[in-house]
């Protein structure tokens, strides 16, 4: 089902597409944060960073209130906090990681290991939010994949592994 | 940023949300992605958010929203980004920070994204 979202459509995106939106600025091998509120903090202050944003609350507020719709956290360990903001000229992704877990209201009731920040603007061209989402959210699926992310050495490590499959 | 500006922001971005549970494309994708947007609770938020508007405030938002489908937006490069107009510079002055302020051209609620 996800597989179609992502393909049914005129222009296909894939891995490689999606890891265009983010760079090592906005990568966080480490997350300090020991809460979901700690989580979305420390990626927004990765988004800020050389972003024309400056207004972190607006991104918080933002994020709290999707999050409120529902956690994001709907894979074994992934959490994917998204949404549509004024202050977003364009899509970026933040990526973040915690060995330890850090307990993100997921499906499972496990700890989350892995998320995946979507910042959409209000009008995106080719629908590349939910496209990029689409991806990410299938992509994810592979509990060996989810492994190699997890344990990736850097950056272009972590990229080598979602663009590979199994790293 | 004022109080008053943030709810503002935050109604103008649940409207977003909610332009995308109300679009049944996206909505289903979303759904199927394990993401279900529920437009009632969507709603339901921006009501309580609105009622946390002082009067005047909330009067001239609503008002804008009869115009245009963005009544708040953000400022870049110093234009307004409803009708690209030039925001004067005193828009980010210091004593302006604290202020709910709109474009002299078209009227939209402005804020420093």
């Amino acid at each position: 089902m996800q597989g179609n979202i992502a393909q049914n459509k005129a222009v296909a995106m894939d891995i490689k597409d999606v890891l265009q939106l983010t760079s090592e600025a906005r990568f966080i091998a480490g997350l300090q944060a020991k809460d979901k509120e700690g989580v979305l903090a420390e990626m927004a202050d990765a988004l800020l960073a050389g972003s024309p944003i400056t207004n972190k609350e607006t991104i918080l507020e933002m994020l709290k209130s999707r999050e409120a719709l529902g956690s994001t956290a709907v894979g074994p360990g992934v959490a994917f906090p998204h949404g549509r903001t004024l202050a977003a000229q364009n899509l970026i992704i933040v990526v973040a990681r915690s060995q330890a877990g850090v307990d993100f209201d997921s499906m499972d009731g496990g700890p989350t290991h892995l998320f995946f920040m979507l910042i959409a603007p209000p009008q995106d061209t080719g629908n590349q939010y939910i496209r990029s989402l689409a991806v990410l959210t299938e992509k994810m699926q592979a509990p060996a994949l989810r492994e190699a992310a997890l344990k990736a050495a850097d950056y272009a490590a972590f990229c080598q592994v979602l663009t590979e499959g199994q790293g | 940023m004022n109080r008053q500006l943030a709810l503002l922001v935050s109604i103008q971005n649940l409207e977003l949300q909610l332009r995308d549970a109300q679009d049944e494309t996206k909505a289903k994708a979303l759904e199927a992605m394990g993401f279900p947007m529920s437009v009632e609770k969507i709603q339901r938020d921006i009501a309580g958010l609105l009622e946390q508007i002082e009067p005047r405030h909330r009067s001239y938002y609503l008002r804008l929203k009869t115009r245009f489908e963005n009544p708040v937006v953000p400022v870049w490069d110093g234009h307004c980004t409803g009708c690209f107009a030039n925001v004067p510079t005193a828009f980010t002055s210091v004593t302006n920070v604290n202020r709910v302020m709109s474009c002299e051209s078209c009227g939209r609620i402005l804020f420093q994204p």
